[in-house]
């Protein structure tokens, strides 16, 4: 079976991409898409400097160009400068998106309006418009659609999920997240260019939250933030405490703090009327269920040797998005809808810290 | 009922031991206990709706005088009792005894130290067996989880943080898997603003026995601390510390009431030697507020600001004899 022609459309976080794309025989890298020749050239072999930023999704870029270009010869990959020309490449066939948050739903509107499968960067949207033109265009497209919330794709998500599918905590009824870490990134410091912590970065644990609660819908938030540390460096906020109740009764608790690179970047849990589960992601990360009558206790771990440190599921959501293409999967409406909706309670918990209040899903629906 | 209660059967035998119980009177009327010019302190282990009448006839009586929190079944009670103990400077304290663990203290000593630099954040998980049948009943307008036991975490929120006033809450709370045996809410997740800027989650679940059934986050701005009562783990940028606290804790750390010898030590200390207690009438009153506004928000699931907890202190709200005690 012949592989899949693919291109990538932005080079900074998408050199995570180029990587991944190489490293599977489902796919055959034509194409890369970038608004400067610096890091195709580093990929072609240009001497990488000093000043190069080394941060990326899952290892220092550095280190994946290094990787990537000991696998490709890149002069025989088409480069673009140009969005248009880009999906018109002869032999394209799906695009990786990994552009700025302001074009997260643009460019996979213009590739799948051109017949391209697309694998969408998270946030959805940057806006709720922006996100209502994806979802529908994403629903009517013959093309795939698939959004790249990785950490759903991670071992232990899935079995932490599968935990709860089978029973093993009762019927799911509370769940919390606390994330401690690093400042952002100077590009993503203000709000226009980053939408702030919601938009950027809990969207993925809005995202677990809703896979772990049987994609229920949520009703309501409330968040108190601020920007209490990092006033000198960011005008987003830099922590928040916020809570959701959803349409089953479900409620849940999600705090970040964006202060310290602390060694345990994520603790969270899920509690039920028959149990608990409490976990982290470190490495690949690791739970431990408390359940039955003496409350057991039961310990999983997945091998780490193949986690991408800080961004687990990174390389399962690549090979799910070569499977959904090849296996011919329908899944644009579910991608659409959870898509969405992680934008939804984005935005619905920026403005319940912008405003103090309780934001219902009507309130956020209505703009 | 020593299968539920072990620990409770293992001290009723401890004090039935000791050569004191021997001289100890038993009375039927708290009248009489004020009465005697022998008796110079009392512990009030009443029902709610009684702690305002019992602490405020104990200090007109010249008593030293514990109450069990929380401070008093409604705002407009707790005031008055806040006024009495005003009245009578150093002859009251409130029971709250978590925040006399060697947890607690070892905590406020690395928050003093700024070991974390400055607390930014608070989180407490608390997910436990349903409450006993006594504290399973509404007795007040505004009563429910919070007040009843909620008390407790929102007081560490409070001494952990600095002790700044709350500012706003919000709650999203209801009782969905006990109401065949209780009508309060048993389970709910609360945030607090304060009005130094600090911020806060409560999580809570009353369905089940949990193991471990606690956890207490401290996040600053120059590092974090996370613990269970028995070990603390810190972190900050010089490396990572895990104390094990329960080292040093009073020996009934296992029944659960972390700090309550200690919580007595502080009672002894405020009328041996004059040391005002942390756990005061102002502690208690603030105490008294958060966990109003809190319940209420739980209650109704929206936010409800110091302001309007404030005017409702104003009004008197009914209740019946009844509660925790």
């Amino acid at each position: 079976m012949n592989p899949i022609k693919v291109g990538i459309v932005g080079l900074r976080h998408g050199m995570a991409s180029v990587k991944e794309v190489l490293d599977n025989a489902d796919f055959e890298l034509v194409a890369l898409c970038s608004r400067t020749r610096e890091s195709y050239d580093y990929l072609c072999g240009a001497q990488i400097g000093g000043d190069i930023d080394s941060v990326t999704f899952t290892e220092p870029r550095d280190a994946l160009i290094r990787h990537c270009r000991a696998r490709r010869n890149f002069r025989e990959v088409a480069f673009y400068t140009d969005y248009d020309a880009f999906l018109d490449h002869h032999n394209l066939e799906a695009v990786i998106v990994a552009v700025p948050i302001a074009l997260n739903a643009e460019y996979p509107v213009r590739a799948l309006n051109k017949g391209k499968h697309v694998l969408a960067s998270k946030p959805f949207a940057p806006t709720l418009e922006a996100g209502r033109a994806l979802k529908q265009t994403a629903e009517q497209a013959a093309a795939k659609f698939m959004v790249n919330y990785e950490f759903r794709y991670a071992p232990l998500m899935q079995a932490i999920r599968g935990q709860i599918e089978a029973g093993a905590i009762g019927t799911l009824r509370l769940m919390w997240w606390n994330m401690f870490r690093m400042p952002f990134r100077p590009v993503y410091a203000n709000w226009a260019a980053s939408g702030g912590p919601f938009m950027a970065e809990v969207c993925h644990w809005f995202d677990l939250f809703h896979m772990f609660n049987a994609w229920t819908p949520f009703k309501k938030v409330c968040a108190f933030a601020g920007l209490d540390v990092l006033g000198d460096r960011q005008e987003i906020d830099d922590n928040a405490v916020c809570i959701i109740e959803y349409a089953n009764g479900v409620r849940a608790g999600i705090n970040y703090t964006y202060f310290t690179d602390q060694p345990q970047h994520n603790l969270f849990g899920v509690v039920g009327d028959g149990g608990k589960i409490t976990a982290d992601t470190d490495a690949a990360g690791r739970y431990v269920l408390y359940n039955g009558a003496e409350q057991n206790r039961t310990e999983f771990a997945p091998n780490p040797s193949r986690a991408h440190r800080g961004h687990l599921g990174f390389d399962v959501a690549h090979r799910r998005f070569a499977r959904v293409i090849r296996d011919d999967l329908d899944v644009n409406r579910d991608e659409a809808e959870r898509g969405f909706e992680s934008l939804l309670i984005s935005i619905a918990a920026r403005r319940a810290g912008d405003e103090g209040r309780v934001i219902s899903r009507e309130d956020a629906l209505a703009g | 009922d020593r299968a539920r209660l072990p620990n409770h059967v293992a001290q009723v035998r401890r004090v039935r031991e000791h050569p004191d119980m021997g001289r100890v009177e038993d009375f039927r009327d708290f009248e009489d206990v004020l009465r005697r010019d022998d008796i110079e302190a009392v512990f009030l282990y009443v029902p709610d709706a009684l702690h305002e009448d019992f602490a405020r006839r104990a200090l007109e009586a010249g008593k030293y005088v514990l109450c069990t929190k929380p401070m008093a079944h409604s705002l407009a009670s707790a005031r008055r009792m806040a006024e009495a103990a005003q009245a009578h400077p150093g002859h009251f304290m409130l029971g709250f005894q978590f925040c006399y663990s060697a947890f607690i203290r070892a905590a406020l000593d690395i928050i003093a130290r700024g070991r974390i630099g400055t607390v930014r954040q608070l989180y407490f998980e608390h997910h436990r067996k349903p409450f006993r049948p006594p504290h399973r009943r509404k007795y007040a307008a505004v009563d429910g989880s919070v007040t009843k036991e909620g008390c407790h975490w929102l007081d560490l929120f409070y001494r952990l943080g600095g002790q700044s006033p709350f500012q706003r809450v919000c709650a999203f709370g209801g009782l969905d898997v006990l109401a065949d045996i209780q009508d309060v809410d048993d389970n709910g997740v609360i945030i607090l603003q304060y009005r130094n800027g600090l911020k806060a989650f409560y999580g809570y679940s009353y369905f089940r026995s949990r193991r471990p059934g606690w956890g207490l986050t401290v996040v600053g701005d120059r590092g974090s601390m996370q613990g269970d009562f028995t070990t603390l783990y810190v972190e900050n940028e010089d490396g990572e510390e895990t104390i094990e606290v329960y080292r040093e804790a009073s020996p009934p750390y296992r029944s659960g009431h972390h700090g309550y010898y200690e919580m007595h030590d502080a009672f002894a200390a405020m009328i041996l030697e004059g040391q005002e207690p942390y756990s005061n009438w102002r502690t208690g009153l603030e105490n008294e507020l958060t966990a109003y506004a809190a319940q209420r928000a739980v209650m109704e699931n929206r936010t409800v600001t110091r302001e309007e907890a404030e005017q409702a202190a104003q009004r008197e709200e009914p209740a019946e004899k009844g509660g925790c005690g």
